[in-house]
């Protein structure tokens, strides 16, 4: 009996030690951009183009501050597919990762993403323009000194990410085109 | 120890075939066909799948993801070397190297144009880098080389008219995935219902794919213009639960260089005003028989915009929200035969 009593009271004990441990692990520490000590100065303010109900939205992420533009760069990749993602946002693909960002003597940007933006991604014509504009826009918005984006997947020229739209060729001239409304029957 | 050593024989005979087929073999084939020197390499699919190609005008080298051997006809008229994993083959003379990768059976094929050729098309914008373009200016490849284009409208003419209808997506390209289907198999069966319904009324037909193969956009629209279609319509799953038929856009070329460098192709320009009324008149139709939201929309999807005939894509609701048995496919079928017809 005194063993079994033993044996609960270690159990129990070991129970709360794990679970107060493992809580303690969970806690998520403040970025550096929520820190009450960082200052206005200290920051960028990223301007992120997300799909939302058919269209792209446009909202505001605060980073610590970068200075080169590929650093900003990157970081706009980064928050673009960065999860959980805000709600109503849809047709980002899950867990891509930036595998490289560089430019060109051309001034082209090269974006090199993992195999996931490919396989993780789904969706119909619209979807798929949505997500390309969405990183050409969120680019363009807060990176000045290229000319024209190039996505690559594994470092590779991909024909088409979702069998609807070129990736074979640089961005821009594809995404500028000014779409006209849909127009229901 | 006996029984082991069986075991051991047993296992070995029982493996030794798995080893065979491990074997990597690329057997390389060439033709020519006017001055076009077509070279084709064939293997096992992801050995095609994975490997890399980088090519100049006077040499290919491809490199497969593992080591290999290969086979080639002794009168192959480059000189060609093996580097472990790498396939170089030397060339001279040649303008334009065109690489496709194909599937069933899984081959890469170069079409090498020779230097001399100067025969090509007549281009709609100016060409800064014909190379980069996304859909061929030059002759197209001697398989699908096009009829010549007749001098009067197609509508003139008193032949059947030719309809090529593609099945979106295909073969490692599912589309977009329900619990028991994919999209690119559902298109299939409604390009083939389609097909079925217009051939009825007297229409020739084309399919850019009969069965589950990949095809891509660069190869849809070598085929559709190769066959100089009346109508051409793609077909595809919509995310949402409605039915959206697309048009190409037309804006104005832009002046800028850099843009005119990678600009997708303005063929459909001459046929935009006949496509957006086929859009309309196939969109109204489904909205009379399925009385669900139907939008048209105007996007610069290459595979329209590059396209030198009359097209639509159509997107049918979501199959991740809709059954699609064999009476739902006949209907959508109808409603765009319709649609067609009341655009006649």
């Amino acid at each position: 009996m005194l063993v079994i009593l033993i044996f609960i009271a270690a159990a129990a004990g070991s129970y709360f030690f794990m679970r107060n441990f493992s809580q303690a692990e969970k806690q998520v520490p403040l970025s550096p951009v929520q820190s009450p000590l960082m200052q206005a100065g200290d920051i960028t303010v990223l301007r992120i183009y997300q799909p939302r109900g058919g269209r792209l939205e446009m909202i505001e992420k605060k980073i610590p501050k970068r200075i080169s533009s590929t650093a900003i760069a990157e970081a706009v990749i980064e928050e673009f597919f960065r999860q959980p993602l805000a709600e109503g946002v849809s047709g980002i693909p899950l867990n891509v990762k930036l595998l490289g960002l560089y430019k060109d003597e051309a001034q082209m940007l090269y974006i090199d993403l993992s195999d996931e933006v490919r396989r993780n991604f789904q969706g119909d014509a619209l979807s798929e323009y949505l997500l390309l504009s969405g990183i050409y826009k969120s680019l363009v918005s807060n990176v000045q000194d290229f000319q024209d984006v190039k996505m690559l997947v594994e470092g590779r020229e991909l024909e088409t990410l979702g069998g609807h739209f070129y990736l074979k060729y640089p961005l821009k001239d594809m995404l500028t085109t000014e779409l006209r409304g849909d127009t229901r029957i | 120890m006996k029984k082991l050593l069986i075991l051991f024989i047993v296992g070995l005979l029982t493996a030794s075939p798995l080893f065979a087929e491990e074997k990597k073999e690329v057997s390389l084939r060439f033709s020519r066909q006017g001055n076009i020197i077509r070279v084709v390499l064939e293997s096992y699919d992801n050995f095609i799948l994975n490997a890399n190609i980088a090519d100049t005008l006077s040499s290919i080298k491809i490199e497969f993801p593992a080591l290999f051997q290969l086979k080639k006809p002794k009168d192959f008229i480059f000189e060609t070397s093996l580097k472990d994993r790498l396939l170089i083959i030397a060339m001279k003379n040649i303008g334009e190297i065109r690489t496709y990768k194909l599937s069933s059976p899984a081959r890469i094929v170069f079409d090498l144009t020779l230097a001399q050729n100067t025969n090509k098309e007549q281009s709609p914008k100016p060409e800064l880098n014909p190379e980069l373009k996304p859909d061929l200016k030059t002759e197209p490849t001697p398989e699908l080389k096009p009829e010549a284009k007749p001098e009067q409208p197609v509508e003139a003419q008193a032949v059947p008219k030719l309809y090529v209808i593609d099945a979106g997506h295909g073969g490692y390209d599912y589309g977009i995935l329900s619990n028991d289907s994919k999209e690119k198999d559902l298109n299939l069966l409604l390009t083939k219902d389609l097909s079925a319904a217009l051939s009825k009324k007297g229409n020739k037909i084309f399919l850019t794919r009969k069965v589950d193969q990949s095809l891509s956009i660069l190869e849809r629209i070598i085929l559709g213009n190769s066959r100089n279609p009346y109508i051409f319509i793609s077909l595809h799953s919509s995310a949402s639960n409605a039915f959206v038929v697309y048009t190409g856009t037309v804006d104005e070329p832009s002046t800028e260089a850099s843009v005119l460098l990678y600009s997708l192709s303005a063929r459909q320009r001459r046929h935009i005003e006949k496509s957006r009324a086929l859009a309309k008149a196939i969109g109204t139709s489904l909205k009379a028989e399925f009385k669900e939201d139907v939008v048209t929309r105007e996007m610069p999807l290459p595979i329209l915009n590059s396209m030198d005939s009359t097209a639509v894509l159509i997107e049918y609701p979501s199959l991740q929200l809709n059954t699609y048995d064999q009476q739902m496919r006949n209907r959508v079928a109808n409603a765009i035969l319709k649609g067609i017809q009341s655009y006649e």
